[in-house]
């Protein structure tokens, strides 16, 4: 790996939900102690199901919204202790592209001025040409410029969202499911556009999503997720799961070539409700590889070389 | 948009049909069929089985959909919602409906039947919903259930659940299954013959294997190509290029002629027919090594 870009260290949240009977107040932990290192260059991937906290993450690691606990370094500087002047200036070489390019682009505004809107919130002036130019590198015509979100397919709107983010030149770029709601053909031309810029501009990626076989094919490394807190690294794409949850998850996802049609055995129960997690391992109680230790304590996360796993009996 | 499916967990509409036999289009009993549609359309089941040739009795065929917000009166609890099916379509007893709903539970593995039997729609994660939309389907003992998209808003880990009682529902039972999905893992994994559909149309009709192996319209072909596999090399993924048209503004000749490799004037001017190919199946392009019309 090369040097670390970002570096996150105990990254915790909480969420407080009053609900349930008598408006008792619930707390649930949606990301819980994750340690994260992602290189200069890297794109590393974070795989989950829906719920295990994968948007909080992104969230946190931006610092838009407060962490309950951790330290997040980006390149040396640590963003947890910065004062809101400071944080401004350094968002700057941080953005995020969102999963819905329906809801994140603002109806009202021309694409002109969506693009604008990243330099109107750091207050800096916006050199002649940018929008031509972001245009052009996510392979769409002038002409856009004088278009409103409404006029565009899903896969132009995700373009302008890319842009939008570039628009600053940052370094670090979170893509919390940037295809997830796009359709295939769509998809795999929006991958390529990231693969292109990323070698264009040095970026760097935090690649979120819930399809194991993308991330596989898109990261260098995978995080995978489940309810809040990783539990499993893979070094690369190539290599086998240890964790009976990314094993599930690998054998979980077909693959599009009937002659690998298998017989399913797939995990049982669902994942469970976040709120009043029972002690030990979160996942144990839908894991064909549990004993006894699993439900009594909780397992850490222990690293071999680049390869780390929070489990008891990994495979 | 895909999206707006998260709203509906229970997005499998099933039907039934009390037909002699299922319409020879989808093949015979216990075979299922795939229909690949990249777009969502809501209301795709109900517009099929609109179209479907059908007997007598079918004027019976019922759209199921577990009723989260029953509009009059009270919610109704999930063995009422399942009893009924059986009680209107077989004649069942309110007492042998019940005990056949308790037994199709049990069937699909539903942990604790009576428990759920009694338990309402919100109690239910959408996993356990989409079980139950299945019951639904299966109590009035139908020979071909049409399955729009019934895992697309699950996970994946429960998405393979689903998927493996479709299977062994069209195998064990001599169901005849028709899915509507986007998924082109989950055709792979589950159908016996496929429908590839593009702005509406079927581009390509095939059993699964040459469909996959040797796909006869570019579409299927590039297609194929957009679904990352093991092995594969870094950045060859490209997607193909455009956008789907919207309906309404479909271009002339072929649909698909805008973004295929190899559109000619003949493909912007003249409407590829299906034809059929020499070692079955059929496919619309006016390039594809088809038989003659
Ligand atoms: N603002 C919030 N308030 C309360 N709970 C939240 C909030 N945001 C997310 N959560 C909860 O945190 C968990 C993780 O959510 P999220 O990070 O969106 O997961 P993912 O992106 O992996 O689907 C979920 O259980 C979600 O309901
Ligand atoms: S720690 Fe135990 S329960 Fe958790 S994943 Fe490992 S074997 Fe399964
Ligand atoms: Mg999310």
């Amino acid at each position: 790996m090369s040097a670390p870009l970002l570096q996150v260290e105990g990254l915790t949240k909480q969420f407080h939900a009053s609900g349930g009977l008598f408006g008792r107040q619930r707390s649930m932990t949606a990301v819980r102690e994750v340690d994260l290192t992602v290189g200069r260059g890297e794109v590393v991937g974070v795989v989950g199901e829906s719920g295990c906290g994968k948007s909080t993450l992104a969230r946190l690691v931006l610092r838009l919204i407060e962490p309950t606990a951790g330290r997040i370094t980006l390149d040396g500087t640590d963003l947890t202790a910065l004062s809101p002047a400071a944080l401004r200036a350094e968002r700057r070489r941080m953005s995020i592209v969102f999963q819905d390019p329906y809801s994140s682009l603002d109806p009202r505004y021309a694409i002109a001025d969506i693009l604008a809107e990243p330099f109107v919130v750091q207050s800096r002036p916006m050199p002649p040409d940018t929008v031509d130019e972001m245009l052009d590198a996510v392979g769409l015509p002038q002409s856009t410029a004088k278009q409103y979100p409404h006029q565009l397919s899903g896969g132009q709107r995700q373009r302008i969202g890319i842009a939008r983010a570039l628009a600053l030149r940052p370094e670090f770029v979170v893509l919390d499911e940037p295809t997830a709601s796009l359709d295939v053909s769509i998809q795999a031309q929006i991958i390529a556009l990231l693969s292109s810029l990323r070698d264009r501009f040095g970026l760097t990626y935090l690649f979120i999503s819930h399809d194991l076989g993308l991330v596989r094919y898109f990261c260098n490394r995978i995080v995978v997720m489940y309810l809040g807190a990783v539990c499993e690294i893979l070094p690369n794409a190539q290599s086998s799961p240890r964790h009976p949850y990314t094993s599930a998850l690998l054998a979980s996802s077909f693959s599009p070539d009937p002659s690998a049609r298998r017989d399913i055995a797939p995990l049982a129960g669902e994942i469970p409700s976040p709120f009043n997690l029972p002690a030990g391992c979160a996942f144990a109680g839908r894991c064909p590889r549990v004993t006894d230790l699993c439900r009594r304590r909780s397992p850490s996360l222990v690293a071999d070389g680049g390869h780390a796993v929070a489990c008891f009996n990994p495979l | 948009m895909r999206n707006a499916m998260v709203q509906a967990p229970a997005s499998l509409i099933p039907f039934q049909f009390r037909t002699k036999a299922p319409a020879p289009h989808f093949g015979q009993n216990g075979q299922a069929m795939g229909m690949l549609d990249m777009r969502h359309r809501r209301r795709k089941a109900e517009d099929i089985a609109d179209k479907l040739p059908l007997d007598e009795s079918a004027a019976r065929q019922t759209t199921l959909r577990l009723d989260d917000h029953h509009q009059v009166g009270r919610i109704r609890h999930i063995g009422e919602q399942v009893d009924v099916v059986s009680r209107l379509h077989l004649g069942l007893s309110a007492q042998t409906a019940r005990l056949r709903t308790l037994d199709l539970l049990a069937q699909l593995r539903i942990p604790e039947p009576a428990a759920v039997a009694e338990a309402y729609p919100h109690q239910l994660s959408g996993g356990m919903k989409q079980r139950i939309v299945i019951a639904m389907a299966l109590a009035g003992e139908p020979d071909l259930i049409i399955a729009d998209e019934p895992t697309t808003a699950l996970d994946v880990t429960v998405q393979a659940q689903i998927i493996q009682i479709l299977t062994r529902l069209s195998r064990d039972r001599g169901l005849a299954l028709l899915l509507i999905t986007h998924d082109m893992g989950v055709v792979a994994q589950v159908c016996d013959r496929v429908a590839v559909l593009y702005a509406g149309r079927i581009a390509e009709e095939r059993a699964v294997d040459p469909l996959f192996a040797t796909p006869a319209h570019p579409y299927t072909t590039a297609l194929i190509d957009c679904i990352p596999r093991d092995g594969m090399t870094p950045g060859s993924l490209h997607g193909i290029p455009g956008a789907v048209p919207t309906s309404g503004r479909y271009p002339p000749g072929c649909r698909f002629n805008p973004r295929c490799a190899s559109a000619a004037d003949l493909c912007r001017q003249e409407r590829p027919l299906l034809r059929p190919l020499h070692h079955g199946g059929a496919v619309a392009c006016h390039f594809a090594n088809a038989e003659a019309p």
